[in-house]
């Protein structure tokens, strides 16, 4: 039992390498690089600056001063005020917290489901595989996004059905492309050995063949982040997603629409650091693909 | 080839149902009624409006009568005999009182055609060119004012790009018109708006496939000009527009239309946001009305038709992809 442990950390030892090799051709991805750099700003403002502005101006995202509607950046509201009288730049800062975190919770969500999925099937193959692929495949002609729109019209809307909903809807490449890696990873000596040993089919999986498909997973769920974070902005702008006064990108673009012939900084700047964000992820995840998998070019 | 397509028309059929269904139960399970959001009615009047629409009856006979309704039985509650007619009968919407939801979607799916066809001409005339040249002319200053116009469309939503269009062209400008239809062609239910009503709404909807498209068309063409049996072509003396037409255009297009398949589902969404924020009467503003209003039917009949939409649309792509591509061949 002992021997056979420490073979499986030759391996991990190995993969570690195999990291420091990754790590060094993205640093040298002068573009991934920048997008990292941005995506770990806006992380910070998300988190830290909302409380900030609150301590400068005392306002918090729903703190309304009806005198001042839509007014233009002044010492105290840097940004402006809604047409509501809120204080825009905080809300800006909580609404990126809030889509930040539905897109990352959601495509945990769908990570777990995918991976799982994907490696079941591939790991036990035949016709288990047969039948759990055919599934994706029905799966892939549903339109989804529709029946998402009637989920969250019919039930009430919460943070937690928009976090189940949309990590519902973006597992299946995932589980496509894990399935691929387990196929032909699950006859490599490592698994045979843990096989051996007695290990259980489940624990197979999940502490030993999946650990080694990590490498795809992190880049496919870098470039999901940005999709979720889309697609939770188009349903709170829809009026389904994220629930006023609570703020998000796709609400404050919501609501910048309305007034946006009486002053357009209401829309723009949402926007502007939506599409900053959104742009550094896709960078950031484009620079993960070319330094975890070089063979594969991207499109 | 025929094979495939009739296989694949009827692998839909129970693909549409089993949509319809979830759709179906994902509404029924919802608490409340199409009734209990408006002013509170007297329960004897609810009673009524739920006997009229069957709602009063236990969830699986309502199912029950709904997919009977799919198939054209119609079921008539002061008889209690089915009808038939030779076509889908959604039945009556809840929130636009005596309209039959058939007749809703006769009149919005025009309207939503036309612009979905329009954007997505739109999309590819212009994404295909951009491609192209800018692949023709490698890093020139059309190449990065190509590259450049990818990352714009990308980056900003549709939903976004809305607003600021119709503020520039229509409060500013006064180009076109601002949420309001033209119609070119009107006959009866029957309506054709104008082009000039739907610019806005189809560059809106077709920017991130114009920036799609082109970046797609330009790394593909890019990799097909390499390829040996260009340099055969070029050698055998042919006028460059025929190698880049002919020879390189067929190989380059590849990905576009492998991408067009997954964009055809943004498309629907798309349409949806843009219906929106123009009001637009299409498919997908009656979409969400229906949504928001809990009219069942109407929300039911408009699933059917994007589901049924978006697979005929996926089988036409893989027919384009088996056109372009001789090496697939579909059994």
């Amino acid at each position: 039992m002992k021997a056979k442990e420490k073979r499986v950390s030759t391996d991990a030892v190995e993969g570690a390498s195999l990291w420091q090799d990754a790590w060094r051709r993205l640093k040298r991805n002068r573009l991934a690089v920048i997008g990292g750099i941005v995506v770990a700003l806006v992380v910070f403002l998300a988190l830290f600056g909302a409380w900030f502005v609150t301590k400068y101006n005392g306002f918090t995202y729903e703190t309304q001063d009806l005198t001042h509607k839509l007014a233009s950046p002044t010492r105290l509201h840097p940004l402006g005020t809604d047409m509501l009288g809120r204080d825009l730049l905080v809300r800006l800062l909580y609404g990126s917290r809030i889509s930040l975190l539905v897109g990352l919770v959601s495509t945990l969500v769908s990570v777990l489901i995918g991976v799982s999925y994907g490696a079941i099937a591939g790991y036990f193959g035949g016709r288990i595989d047969e039948l759990m692929m055919r599934v994706v495949d029905i799966l892939y002609s549903l339109p989804y996004i529709i029946m998402v729109v009637v989920l969250l019209a019919v039930f009430d809307r919460s943070l937690l059905l928009l976090f189940i909903a949309l990590g519902a809807i973006s597992w299946l490449t995932l589980a496509r492309i894990v399935r691929g890696q387990v196929l032909s990873l699950k006859n490599e000596q490592f698994v045979e050995a843990a096989r051996a040993t007695g290990v259980s089919n489940l624990a197979i999986i999940f502490r030993h063949i999946v650990p080694n498909t990590l490498g795809p997973v992190i880049v496919y769920a870098t470039l999901t982040i940005p999709t979720v974070i889309l697609e939770e902005a188009f349903l709170s702008f829809l009026g389904l997603g994220v629930q006023p006064p609570m703020p998000s990108w796709g609400v404050l673009a919501s609501e910048g629409a309305q007034a946006i012939s009486v002053h357009p900084l209401v829309l723009i700047a949402p926007a502007t650091l939506m599409a900053i964000t959104l742009f550094s992820l896709n960078f950031l995840g484009d620079g993960l693909r070319d330094a975890l998998d070089p063979q594969t070019r991207k499109v | 080839m025929l094979r495939f397509v009739l296989r694949r028309l009827i692998v839909m059929i129970p693909l549409v149902l089993l949509v319809l269904t979830i759709t179906f139960f994902m509404i029924n399970l919802a608490p409340g009624s199409p009734f209990s959001r408006q002013r509170r009615l007297p329960p004897e009047i609810e009673a009524n409006l739920n006997a009229k629409y069957g709602f009063d009856q236990p969830r699986m006979v309502q199912y029950g009568r709904f997919m009977a309704r799919i198939f054209g039985f119609v079921y008539d509650p002061q008889t209690g005999h089915y009808t038939w007619h030779p076509y889908p009968d959604f039945g009556d919407s809840t929130k636009y009182v005596d309209r039959r939801v058939n007749d809703i979607i006769k009149e919005a799916l025009p309207v939503s055609t036309v612009l979905g066809l329009t954007a997505y001409q739109i999309a590819l005339f212009v994404g295909l060119a951009l491609g192209i040249l800018s692949s023709l002319r490698q890093n020139s200053w059309l190449d990065y004012l190509t590259m450049s116009v990818a990352v714009f469309g990308v980056s900003v939503p549709n939903f976004v790009l809305g607003p600021l269009l119709v503020i520039i062209f229509s409060l500013t400008l006064y180009w076109f018109p601002a949420a309001r239809m033209e119609w070119a062609f009107e006959w009866g239910n029957f309506r054709i708006p104008t082009l000039r009503s739907l610019f806005l709404p189809a560059i809106t909807l077709s920017a991130i496939y114009i920036a799609y498209i082109a970046r797609m068309t330009r790394s593909g063409m890019l990799e097909t000009l390499r390829q040996d049996y260009i340099r055969t072509a070029r050698a055998k003396g042919l006028p460059e527009w025929r190698v880049v037409v002919g020879h390189a255009l067929r190989g380059g297009l590849l990905p576009v239309v492998s991408f067009t398949g997954p964009a055809l589902a943004d498309l629907l969404a798309g349409t949806i946001v843009v219906e929106t924020i123009f009001s637009v009467p299409g498919l997908g503003r009656y979409f969400i009305d229906a949504a928001n209003n809990r009219d069942y039917f109407l929300l039911l009949g408009i699933t059917a038709f994007f589901a049924i939409a978006l697979m005929i649309l996926n089988l036409l792509v893989d027919i384009a992809y088996a056109y372009l591509d001789p090496r697939i061949k579909y059994r």
